[in-house]
């Protein structure tokens, strides 16, 4: 009897003990692993340049560029169509690489291989990448479209709202078109306080200012044998009183996949998932092609 | 030709029967029932004491002992929480002699309750249920303190080998298995998502639930088209003798059980459940949804003669959720969700000879979810519909050898039409099953009892399926005191489930891109009499799964058109894409010590287990454990009568009170689960044209669930005090979920910071249910 009084009270003083407190998880350097990081898009008819290549950093670190640009990289583009190989150099005035010669054009509907080798903390690292640049066709059709300055939440005389659009042709083969929204003028003072879907204290604007700033859409699964493929600008893509860039990419399917899953990484239940990087060997991040086309609008009280 | 085939089947079935009941065998048959309310007691031990031979009631309280000589014998039914029933029967050669039993629940007020010693023993109950099940009463449920309310999917994940994902959801994982690889049945109806509030609680109601039977693994061939688990659910037929009524009132919901007697013919059970935070918080507070859940079902029973029995069942569930993000703002952000269950269910059960008993089914289960977030144009409309007609005939050969044949066909439509910016979704699929099974159990010893079964499927889709899974168990009785069990088998399943945390799930058949997965079970098990009514078990697994498909997250990249609208926009018609295809395996060890009876009532369980999935384009293709995967859990389930517990120690006769306090505790100790965390982060823009800003900085994650979170404890508690007067019993009741509230953490949420050159990465723990007190009221006349 007294060994299962001793039994019972032991066993309440355990649970009690482990059904209380606090659990928390600290994120260490034992997660990390070095990775090149390759950002980079060839863009036929034009230069090769801005081929950023970094590494990715540790979690709480302090930030310096020359920590985290790899200057010393070796990087070389193929044209894998005759084989030859250019080798890209660093440029500091925007910390990126490009291909300073004259005998290399970026052609359609051609395929390129982009190597990077690169130490990291005393390890060699290597990584390399194809893009298989779009066929040429995309381009906006301004004739169609309405791209204009627009009062915010505008009415057309029906009552129904004012939409930006724009119509384009797409690439042959291009199903993927990122849209780039950038607000030119964007500030504090011309942010859309008095939208009607939710209130955004300045404070909140101050912390997220650029998740309203710069806004990223797309489309996939174009149908890219029509000539006529629209987009709307919602209300929702513009919150500020301000001058707008769009940029339309006709991308390749490397850009399709990192666009599309490096920022979606975390899931509902706040875990994590990869991201789907077209990188070989020790890399992550994108080497795409696209061709772009790009118009104005302006967002006015 | 078939047909034929089969009449010729069944007619020689009928005619070696009749031979069997003309060699001059008698026979004893017939029901058991709660003489309470005349409901049938499913698996009540029958037993012939003097020639130690019995069975137990099947799920409609029917059992036969068959091929018994003529003679004089003493007739023993059992069943926990019923005074044993006793009597002599004679019988003459070749007679089949049907007897209505009824048993005497053995609690009455003032009356000593007695645990009789001529009552089935422990061992024997522990021999006749088959591998890896557990049955679990509505008392048993009632009983277990959970979130806000008795919750039967709750109260399951404190069982060994069955574990929750989190505390924010009811869904089980069994024995490593996900949950669209458990089987519900309700009344024999399939339900597709047993879940209200976005998977908080399950739809089933415990107050009309009679009977629960959980098989975690190995079992017959009666049931397939899952590979985990089956969970039968069976609910009250009504109270045959009087009116009956239960009311529950809890800070959660308002919930009513009414039974009656339809005559001398049959009777009719109902219930009716509805939360009411729409009527009373929603308006008082704006950031609570006006939300709503309200379920009922209603069965009749028929008892038709001796030998027809009918039961026609209806369930009915809906959610419905209005969303407004910000209630003072006139375009603001919202959506409309609504969402439910319906089954039917007609059940005929006959007795076609005492030796042959039939059980037919004609069942049908739809859900439906409708979606509108009109602001962001976006659609949902998901459905799914099945039409069921099944039957088992049940031929009891002799006293040791039993067969049961079966078949099933089951005809599901499901459809998801999706409305977005750039695209269309709309998939809408018919699909049929048809199967076959043949069971026969024989005992050849009174230590030994063998079943063999075999079941063959038919799934016909855009690709056909053809499978054949045998099914094997051996069960023997090493000592007076202890068992030893064996079963395996090979499970098919041609469904899953897209599993969506905010959004229901949604439902997918094999077809020409998703194959039907498939799971080896082997199970190993020991039981044990280790003092009067407690129970001992211990079981080792090993399951093996083939083709089983996880949703794929980054789906997006994956998805391609079938075809484009006039309006150029893409549309969606097949599920390529939607998931990733792999293999995997189970392995544990699960001890279960169980006391049913007396003061202190509850279960203590310890489960070790190991689960690994290689999926293709996750984690590279290397194994990786779920998030499921819980190494070591504890559940420690006490239920005490406070007033009877010294009595209880004592040795003393437990007297049952007018007025009773019940104090319950559920302690829970799972191991971390596994999570990937982030491993690094890169700079990075999501379009070429940026300028370098706060958001250009992206995680990268660490190897796929490679960490574990911190272990999870948690300790509930409930105080019930039952008074009972002139037929009336009131029991307000206390309920402290996470009494000690730890912080049992879900998950970590990150947020990149760059201040003064240091880009740092700010980490909340998003914990799990603090402490949640409830209190709550229910009333029985």
């Amino acid at each position: 009897m007294l060994n299962i009084k001793k039994i019972i009270a032991g066993l309440l003083i355990s649970l009690t003990f482990y059904a209380c407190g606090e659990s928390s998880v600290e994120i260490g350097q034992n997660t990390y692993s070095p990775k090149i990081v390759i950002d980079g898009l060839l863009y036929p008819g034009k230069k090769v340049e801005n081929i950023r290549i970094t590494r990715n950093i540790p979690l709480n670190t302090q930030l310096e560029p020359e920590q985290v640009v790899l200057f010393t990289a070796d990087v070389k583009l193929q044209d894998m169509q005759d084989g030859n190989t250019y080798q890209l150099t660093f440029n500091p005035t925007n910390f990126a690489f490009e291909y300073s010669g004259n005998d290399l054009d970026i052609g359609h509907d051609k395929s390129y291989k982009l190597s990077v080798s690169a130490y990291i903390d005393g390890k060699l690292l290597q990584a390399s990448s194809i893009t298989k640049t779009p066929k040429p066709g995309f381009e906006i059709n301004d004739s169609e479209s309405y791209i204009d300055s627009v009062k915010y939440q505008q009415k057309d005389n029906d009552g129904s709202d004012k939409r930006l659009f724009v119509k384009f042709v797409p690439s042959p083969g291009t199903e993927y078109y990122a849209i780039s929204i950038v607000a030119l003028d964007a500030s504090l003072d011309n942010f859309i306080y008095d939208n009607p879907y939710f209130e955004i204290k300045i404070d909140d604007l101050e912390k997220d200012f650029d998740g309203y700033k710069y806004q990223f859409k797309w489309l996939q699964n174009v149908n890219y044998s029509s000539q006529d493929i629209e987009y709307q600008v919602e209300w929702l893509d513009v919150w500020f009183y301000s001058k707008y860039r769009m940029i339309i990419y006709a991308a390749d399917d490397n850009y399709r996949l990192f666009a599309q899953t490096h920022k979606n990484v975390q899931e509902f239940d706040g875990n994590f998932h990869e991201p789907r990087m077209n990188i070989e060997g020790d890399g992550i991040g994108v080497f795409g092609s696209a061709i772009t086309d790009t118009v104005y609008f302006k967002v006015i009280k | 030709m078939r047909k034929i085939r089969i009449h010729l089947f069944l007619i020689s079935f009928f005619v070696l029967t009749n031979l069997q009941a003309q060699n001059g065998e008698a026979s004893v048959s017939g029901f058991v029932f709660d003489s309470s309310n005349g409901e049938a007691l499913i698996g009540a031990n029958v037993y012939l004491t003097g020639i130690n031979r019995g069975t137990s009631s099947n799920i409609s309280g029917y059992f036969v002992i068959p091929n018994l000589s003529a003679g004089t014998f003493d007739l023993v039914v059992s069943y926990v929480g019923y005074k044993s029933f006793k009597q002599q029967i004679t019988l003459k050669p070749g007679e089949e002699k049907l007897l209505n039993i009824t048993l005497n629940p053995e609690v009455l007020v003032g009356e000593e309750v007695v645990v009789s010693a001529d009552s089935i023993r422990t061992i024997q109950k522990l021999f006749n249920k088959p591998v890896s099940k557990i049955d679990l009463s509505p008392v048993q449920l009632g009983k277990v303190p959970q979130v806000v309310e008795s919750d039967l999917l709750r109260t399951l994940q404190s069982l060994p080998g069955i574990v929750p994902v989190s505390d924010f959801s009811s869904a089980i994982y069994v024995r490593g298995g996900t949950p669209d690889q458990n089987l519900f049945l309700v009344d024999g109806t399939d339900v597709y998502n047993p879940e209200h509030a976005f998977g908080l609680f399950s739809t089933f109601n415990t107050d009309a639930i009679k009977k629960v039977e959980v098989y975690k693994g190995g079992f017959s061939a009666d049931y397939g088209g899952r590979l985990s688990s089956v969970i039968n659910i069976t609910n009250n037929d009504g109270n045959r003798n009087e009116f009956e009524g239960k009311a529950s009132l809890s800070l959660l919901s308002l919930n009513t059980t009414l039974q009656m007697p339809l005559g001398k013919f049959g009777s009719l059970s109902g219930s009716l459940r509805r939360t009411y935070i729409d009527q009373t918080l929603a308006k008082i507070i704006d950031d609570v949804p006006d939300y709503y859940f309200l379920d009922g079902n209603i069965k009749a029973f028929f008892d038709i003669d001796n030998s027809n029995k009918l039961s026609i069942s209806f369930y009915g569930g809906i959610d419905d959720l209005n969303f407004v993000l910000d209630k003072d703002r006139e375009q603001s952000l919202g959506f409309d969700y609504i969402w439910g269950n319906q089954t039917a269910s007609i059940n005929w059960r006959h007795i076609f000879t005492p030796k042959i008993f039939g059980n037919f089914w004609i069942t049908g289960s739809s859900f439906f979810s409708d979606f509108d977030f009109d602001d962001v144009e976006f659609t949902e409309e998901n459905r799914i519909r099945d039409v069921t007609l099944k039957g088992a005939i049940d031929y009891f050969f002799s006293d040791n050898w039993t067969f049961k044949f079966g078949f099933e066909e089951k005809f599901v439509s499901g459809s998801l039409k999706q409305d977005f910016i750039g695209g269309k979704v709309d998939v809408s699929k018919k699909r049929e099953l048809y199967s076959l099974y043949l069971t026969t159990n024989w005992k050849p010893s009174i230590l030994w009892d063998i079943e063999a079964g075999i079941r063959g499927d038919y799934f016909n889709s855009d690709k056909d399926y053809k499978n054949i899974d045998p099914r094997f168990s051996v069960k023997y009785r090493l000592s007076e005191t202890s068992n030893l069990k064996f079963s395996t088998g090979i499970f098919h399943q041609y469904a899953n489930r897209i599993p969506r945390l905010f959004f229901v799930s949604i439902w997918t058949s094999a077809d020409e891109y998703i194959k039907g997965s498939e799971a080896i079970h082997y199970i190993l098990g020991y039981q044990r009499e280790i003092a009067q009514n407690i129970e001992f078990e211990i079981e080792a697994y090993y399951k093996n799964y083939n083709n089983i498909y996880s949703y794929n997250p980054t789906f997006l990249a994956d998805i391609s058109a079938d075809g484009y609208s006039d309006e150029n926009e893409p549309l969606f018609n097949s599920t390529k894409g939607l998931f990733n295809r792999g293999d995997g395996n189970s392995f544990g060890v699960e001890l279960l010590i169980r006391k049913d009876i007396g003061a202190i009532t509850g279960w203590f369980a310890y489960s070790f287990a190991k689960t690994e999935y290689t999926i293709d384009r996750i984690n590279r293709g290397d194994a990786y454990p779920p998030r499921h995967d819980r190494t070591h859990a504890i559940n420690l389930v006490a239920n005490f009568d406070l007033n009877n517990l010294f009595n209880d120690f004592t040795g003393k006769p437990i007297m049952k009170s007018d007025k009773t306090w019940m104090l319950g505790f559920n302690f829970t100790y799972f191991s971390g689960q596994p999570i990937t965390l982030p491993a690094s982060v890169y700079i990075i823009n999501q379009a070429p044209d940026w300028d370098l800003n706060t958001n250009s900085v992206a995680i990268y994650p660490s190897g796929i669930n490679e960490f574990r979170l911190p272990y999870y404890a948690r300790l509930d508690f409930s105080l019930t005090y039952e008074i009972q007067y002139d037929g009336w019993t009131l029991s307000p009741y206390l309920q402290i979920f996470n009494m000690l509230n730890r912080k049992n953490v879900w998950f970590i949420e990150y947020e990149n910071e760059i201040k003064d050159g240091m880009l740092k990465q700010k980490v909340d723990n998003i914990n799990m249910f603090p402490i949640l007190p409830s209190i709550g009221v229910s009333v029985r006349f």
